[in-house]
């Protein structure tokens, strides 16, 4: 038996032609890429945004639509640090028009006295071993009247510390910055933030700002459009770290016996945090200051004890706030 | 100031007056290290009554670690070339992979059996030129007339001063930390 078979023409020309398809830069890389995973590292798939509250909406610490006077270390705006060096500074939380037409809110660290020193707002990272080793590609919208500002790793960086190559032009507008690094096999701290300084503490005057908005950190080398979450979701990733609330309490107590009241956690906090009464205690009757303290026998990460001494025979009732802190 | 508050229930925090904060006894709460760093240095002054043993161990633990660090950090800093003086080549002799042959063409090894190779001068550390001493910089008067000058090169100044302060820790480290490193 003869079984004829034919094969389909190729045309040569035709075939030549598709190889000068116009591609861009990301579209060479993609289809360069080797693995699925490097497709996905290329484009940011999943879950991208390892910062939290990068987009300022959270703010549990106060209302800083005016600006607030912040000193070194502090946290402002939820899990965002200011690190200051020579001058004062005061925060701000604004809501602006970015130049790709989206509205962001943003956070806004001005100095209000000039010095030789450094201005950052920085977030800690809560560091897992998934994060050795990998290329991160940090991201922010940044404006500024000072040609210093650039993005900074501290900790995580191979040497420890890195600034990106980009900074800001200076004009009072908004620009985009980004700058991806490798991770370094094994730290302990992972630090990122806007700096404004040149490598070592610059000539500041009163008045010469940073502004961010959409600070995104993610895996991979490409700056991807910032992640937007959920407002509840954004406060519960806060959560971890800090949070507020206020206490209630009434009813009928014995003298010299202790009134105690357990709260839960929202979420399992990062740490046993600091416990703090905010203010006085309010419509106290017949009973002594309030003292925070972990629920006995547990680690403290998911429930605080409010505990209070009733001064006399009877009715109590109070009311007060309270912050847990857990930052790093 | 603080002082340690310990309920009826057993369990004990670190109170801090100024800030009405409770800190719980967990090395990973950042308020706990300040307490440490308060401890190391302004000692009992920070305290209202006597520091318990546990935390004036942690303290003691924490400045023990730091001082090891910075030691450690002084050593390598010093043990790095003066940028000053430059730095001199050094050569040392290792065997190539030639194995040396007697007259008759035999291979050579020594009284153990081991092949006696051929020996080459071997570069280990390159030289490196001294920094010029002083450079030039142009300074403007308040008529903005530019004027050139010479001026300390602001690398070795960098690298004396750092030098000097990687010197001063060194001779401020207790003995049981260089002991240690």
């Amino acid at each position: 038996m003869v079984v004829k078979v034919t094969k389909p023409e190729i045309n040569v020309r035709e075939k030549i032609s598709e190889l000068d398809k116009p591609s861009s830069v990301a579209g060479e890389a993609m289809l360069r890429a080797e693995t699925p995973q490097e497709q996905f590292n290329l484009i940011g798939a999943g879950r991208r945004n390892i910062l939290i509250n990068g987009g300022f909406t959270v703010s549990q610490r106060g209302d800083y639509t005016t600006a607030a006077s912040t000193s070194g270390g502090s946290y402002s705006l939820d899990r965002w640090n200011t690190d200051i060096s020579g001058v004062t500074a005061t925060i701000q939380n604004n809501t602006v028009d970015l130049p790709n037409g989206t509205e962001a809110k943003t956070a806004k660290l001005a100095a209000t006295s000039s010095a030789t020193g450094y201005l950052q707002l920085r977030q800690k990272i809560e560091v897992e071993s998934w994060m050795q080793k990998r290329d991160v590609t940090l991201s922010a919208w940044v404006k500024s009247n000072s040609t210093y500002p650039r993005l900074r790793i501290e900790g995580a960086a191979v040497g420890s510390n890195e600034d990106g190559t980009q900074t800001h032009s200076g004009n009072g507008g908004w620009e985009f910055l980004t700058f991806t690094t490798t991770l370094a096999d094994g730290f302990g701290a992972f630090h990122v933030g806007v700096v404004l300084w040149n490598g070592s503490t610059v000539s500041i005057s009163s008045g010469d700002y940073i502004e961010i908005a959409n600070v995104q950190l993610e895996l991979g080398k490409v700056a991807t459009p910032f992640e937007h979450r959920s407002y509840g979701e954004e406060l519960a990733l806060c959560q971890r770290y800090y949070w507020t609330d206020h206490l209630y309490g009434q009813g009928y107590q014995q003298a010299n016996l202790d009134y105690s009241e357990i709260i839960q956690h929202p979420v399992e906090m990062r740490a046993n945090p600091t416990r703090t009464l905010i203010g006085s205690l309010n419509y106290s009757s017949n009973l002594s200051a309030l003292i925070l303290a972990s629920s006995p026998g547990t680690n403290g990460k998911n429930f605080t004890r409010a505990y209070g001494r009733a001064t006399g025979n009877g009715y109590i009732e109070f009311g007060q706030a309270f912050s847990l802190d857990a930052e790093l | 100031m603080f002082n340690i508050n310990t309920s009826e229930l057993g369990e004990s925090n670190i109170y801090c007056q100024t800030h009405n904060h409770w800190i719980p006894l967990d090395p990973a709460n950042r308020h706990y290290q300040e307490v440490l760093d308060a401890i190391i240095a302004e000692g009992a002054a920070c305290f209202d009554g006597e520091i318990p043993a546990e935390l004036q161990a942690a303290a003691d633990e924490k400045q023990f670690n730091q001082q090891l660090v910075a030691y450690t950090n002084a050593i390598e800093k010093l043990a790095q070339y003066v940028l000053a003086d430059g730095r001199e080549q050094v050569t040392e002799m290792q065997d190539s992979h030639i194995q040396l042959t007697d007259s008759d063409g035999q291979l050579q090894y020594d009284s153990d059996g081991s092949p006696i190779y051929e020996q080459v001068e071997v570069i280990t550390v390159t030289a490196i030129e001294p920094l010029p001493a002083t450079v030039t910089e142009t300074q403007f008067d308040s008529d903005g007339e530019a004027t050139v000058v010479e001026v300390p090169n602001p690398l070795i100044t960098k690298d004396n001063e750092e030098r000097a302060a990687a010197q001063a820790v060194i001779d401020a480290t207790p003995q049981a930390v260089i002991d240690a490193a």
